[in-house]
């Protein structure tokens, strides 16, 4: 544990961190500094996720080289103290994803070994343990009233173990309400045979509304879900495209990573397809993307492959980019030549952007307030 | 010679109708060196697995250093026949058993970009307790990265030569490609 520690480095680059201020023009994003570097050596940053206030960071970091050594990987960071609280539980060791209530009271991780962990935010103390499968859970979120805790699964299993795409718990009680896998997929010896990614999951501001994601491997096809949770709560799907991933809300608006880019959805009484982000580059994937708070910005992380010596590919670089939420303009391109962007993330007050890498490192970008 | 062996060696020249001269013995040095060559070949990978013949092979390259070796394994992640996140190479653990507590990583090969998992960048050829060679996405277990990546990553020749473990031990049609070789 020390030595895990110690091997934390924070690098301030600026000692100002960026106030929230008026207007943030386009041509800012131009003057993108980081304002702050927070290293984990021989890790990957697995998941980023900004407090609802902006004052905190957690991150899930994973080791690359001896992650079972390690008794802890999730880390609470103040933007503004630079204090770092390390949480220690042996329980962390496989946290995949992670996510804050709206109201900023539970942390909740994710571990690809299916269990959801409550921590209050106080102390982040672990208040709970819910065993909910034995699958990857990829996406987690929490509704406005911190009623539900809504999750999506991988399912790509040796043992078959489960067969769920999506769940959705009671918080309090650990019950589960609501689950979801798709049909069709026995075998003759009644042996589950897909391999369906459970992707983005996600509460409107209502509290009436869950959207969540799914991807099948076995046909490429991705889906939309959307469940009216004030009604049956009945799962509703929206529409299939080739391919799809994570997905997003905000303010009336989903948005949806398909095989050509960001798919923009509306929300007004029905919801339809406006239009779709063109966002694929010749050798990089889509790894993430965030909307900004307060204008139409994405940030959309990528991998890229380069060349190594003797003439192979490998999966080593990366970038940011930033693209118009109306017009689908490409406006900004941060290249990472030395890591793969894994995370990217606008804070809730619209003054930083956190980035996360397979090397280990969380940028935060300070984006610079316009005239 | 036995009544079986008769009856197979005419079964396998009458396979070859009326040809003569050299086609005929081209088929029959084909016959032996690919098809049933191949055909006993991947019988007794079946039975005794397929990493020692790979490694007798040089498919698979030892180097002047050992293995890297990797630990526990994160049950969500699927063993699969291929280098390939589609559910038909997925296997199923009753054939190929569990994972021996210290995996031997053969080799790795660049994922072309992130896997579905949204963490791994590249594929691990591991070996299992059975003695079959699996592919893995590099974060289903623990390893040191920097280890595996000192080797030099599978080559397009090399990945050709590798055929995938399977999950079933009856031939079916699907396995044809398989037994009697690509």
């Amino acid at each position: 544990m020390i030595a895990y520690i110690l091997a934390v480095c924070f690098v301030l680059i600026l000692s100002v961190s960026p106030s929230a201020t008026s207007e943030i023009t386009l041509d800012n994003l131009t003057q993108l500094k980081i304002v702050q570097e927070i290293v984990y050596k021989d890790s990957t940053i697995r998941d980023i996720a900004f407090a609802p206030d902006s004052n905190q960071i957690a991150i899930l970091v994973r080791s690359k080289e001896e992650f079972k050594k390690l008794d802890g990987q999730l880390i609470v960071f103040e933007v503004n103290t630079f204090n770092v609280t390390q949480i220690s539980n042996e329980q962390l060791i496989y946290g995949n994803t992670l996510a804050f209530s709206p109201d900023g009271t539970y942390l909740i991780v994710g571990s690809s070994d299916g269990q959801i962990l409550i921590l209050e935010t106080e102390t982040f103390k672990l208040e709970k343990t819910i065993e909910v499968s034995r699958d990857i859970i990829n996406n987690v979120a929490i509704s406005p009233d911190n009623r539900y805790i809504g999750m999506t699964f991988a399912i790509p299993t040796i043992a078959t173990y489960d067969e769920k795409a999506f769940l959705l718990l009671n918080l309090a009680t650990g019950e589960e309400i609501l689950q979801y896998s798709l049909p069709n997929f026995r075998d003759e010896d009644g042996i589950y045979d897909g391999d369906i990614y459970g992707g983005g999951v996600a509460f409107d501001e209502t509290e009436n509304m869950l959207f969540f994601s799914t991807v099948d491997y076995s046909s490429n096809h991705g889906s939309i879900y959307y469940i009216n949770l004030l009604s049956d709560m009945t799962i509703t799907p929206l529409e299939v495209f080739n391919e799809g991933w994570h997905l997003v809300y905000v303010d009336k608006h989903i948005y949806h990573l398909n095989e050509i880019g960001i798919g923009v959805f509306s929300i007004n009484g029905d919801i339809k397809q406006e239009f779709v982000i063109s966002a694929l580059h010749h050798k990089e994937t889509i790894s993430s993307f965030s909307i900004h708070p307060n204008h139409p910005i994405i940030a959309i992380g990528y991998s890229k492959q380069i060349l190594r010596d003797g003439g192979s590919w490998e999966t080593k670089a990366g970038s940011i980019r930033f693209y118009h939420l109306i017009t689908g303009e490409e406006l900004y391109t941060i290249d990472m030549p030395d890591t793969v962007v894994i995370n990217v993330a606008f804070s809730p007050d619209g003054t930083l952007l956190a980035s996360g890498g397979a090397d280990g490192t969380v940028r935060l970008w300070g984006i610079p307030a316009g005239e | 010679m036995t009544m079986t062996d008769k009856c197979f060696l005419n079964w396998v020249r009458h396979s070859f109708g009326d040809l003569s001269g050299e086609n005929h013995a081209q088929q029959w040095r084909n016959f032996f060196s690919q098809n049933i060559g191949m055909f006993l070949r991947n019988a007794v990978m079946y039975e005794q697995g397929n990493i020692d013949f790979y490694l007798d092979q040089s498919v698979i390259l030892e180097g002047s250093t050992p293995f890297p070796i990797g630990t526990d394994f994160i049950a969500g992640y699927a063993l699969r026949s291929k280098p390939d996140e589609t559910s038909s190479t997925r296997l199923k653990s009753v054939e190929l058993g569990d994972l021996p507590t210290a995996i031997i990583i053969y080799g790795w090969l660049d994922a072309g970009g992130l896997l579905g998992d949204n963490l791994s960048t590249y594929w691990l050829l591991i070996g299992t307790s059975q003695h079959y060679l699996v592919w893995i996405a590099s974060a289903g277990i623990a390893h040191s990265e920097s280890e595996v990546k000192s080797r030099s990553q599978i080559s397009g020749l090399q990945l050709n030569q590798l055929n995938p473990a399977r999950s079933y031990m009856e031939y079916g049609l699907d396995d044809l490609s398989l037994v009697i070789g690509e």
